[in-house]
């Protein structure tokens, strides 16, 4: 079965080391997947667990040559987790629309301008739709008990 | 025409002087209200205080009944979330966007933003044609500089005065479009004979520049 999921390897890029990109990056790793997180900050990369297995890179995600240089043609996933929406947008539509990547997420803080890529089948992540959505399951659960 | 301009300093200011000097109508988006203000009372126009790449900013502005929105702020991915957000949100049929690293022109272009302006990329352009191009008035790059459209004085000792253009060993790719003789500007045909002191617009492919040049003794003098 290890075996198995061992073939099955994907190819992911993170962009932006943040809380949710490190974690993102450690999850994928676990998975036994080929992880790959770019960050301008290289300090960024001290909140990845010391079992991290993948690739670290330094550089902007937003730019084209830094995507390429990590490898973004090859990959099959990507998910742009930097604090700037405006930047996630950027290297989401790059990453769908120019590289053609299957899987592209990105996380979106303010879900207004989840306009800006509609219909290019970029998964958008919004952690205060989330955050309500598991609100209202809890409340919900509490009404039924 | 009904531009809004989006982010942008100096540029804002620049710009809305010059196309409110053109007869356009000029709404400005900026996020620095003591520059708002300033740009109100200089160009009497609307001004919208806030972050242009927030979609309700742009609807305070009117984006919807834009003929055109130029995005001028200084960070690349703010511009294309900008003209996104005017095309599929505004409906607005002409995007424009600076971009500040001319890698990005190729990338925006293919991301459907309509235009994208390097200025980085332009001062190249022009440092080029200034040094490669001597003699010749002015020189403008088309479609990323496959395409050039350049503006001659014939001197008197040019080889070509006297002649008509169907007599001329013309480099294939290259034609001239325009004369502009004195008061009078047409379209040549065949026929027209050149003269000292015309000016002629030519049109030519990159690959034909040089040789378009040296025929009409631009660079000769």
């Amino acid at each position: 079965m290890a075996i198995l999921r061992h073939e099955k390897k994907e190819k992911a890029i993170i962009v932006g080391c943040g809380r949710l990109g490190s974690q993102l990056a450690d999850l994928l790793s676990d998975a036994n997947q080929h992880v790959t997180v770019m960050d301008r900050d290289d300090t960024s990369f001290r909140k990845l667990s010391a079992s991290f297995g993948g690739l670290v890179l330094e550089g902007d995600g937003s730019d084209f040559d830094m995507l390429v240089q990590a490898g973004a043609h090859e990959a099959t996933i990507l998910a742009a987790t930097t604090d700037d929406d405006d930047v996630n947008i950027m290297v989401g539509m790059i990453a769908r629309e120019i590289l053609r990547i299957r899987l592209v997420v990105i996380r979106l803080s303010d879900t207004g301008k989840k306009a800006a890529i509609a219909d290019s089948g970029i998964a958008v992540l919004s952690p205060s739709t989330l955050c309500v959505e598991a609100f209202d399951r809890l409340v919900r659960r509490e009404e039924t008990a | 025409m009904k531009i809004l301009l989006v982010g942008g300093h100096y540029k804002a200011h620049f710009l809305a002087k010059s196309l409110k000097a053109k007869r356009h109508e000029v709404v400005v988006i900026n996020d620095d209200v003591e520059w708002c203000k300033f740009l109100t009372n200089a160009h009497d126009i609307v001004c919208v205080c806030g972050d242009g790449t927030k979609p309700f900013i742009l609807e305070d502005a009117r984006a919807a009944e834009m003929d055109a929105v130029a995005a001028i702020t200084n960070k690349d991915a703010e511009n294309l979330v900008i003209c996104k957000l005017a095309k599929k949100l505004f409906g607005v049929k002409r995007t424009l966007a600076v971009v500040n690293d001319p890698k990005n022109l190729e990338v925006f272009t293919r991301l459907g933003v309509d235009k994208s302006i390097s200025a980085t990329e332009m001062l190249s352009e022009v440092i080029e044609s200034e040094t490669v191009f001597a003699g010749v008035q002015s020189y403008l790059p088309l479609e990323n500089g496959r395409i050039a459209c350049l503006d001659m004085v014939l001197s008197g000792d040019s080889p070509v005065c006297g002649r008509a253009l169907r007599e001329l060993d013309m480099p294939q790719g290259s034609i001239v479009g325009i004369i502009v003789r004195g008061e009078k500007t047409f379209v040549p045909n065949g026929d027209s004979v050149l003269r000292a002191e015309d000016k002629i617009i030519v049109l030519t492919s990159a690959a034909a520049a040089d040789d378009a040049t040296a025929l009409f003794g631009a660079d000769g003098g």
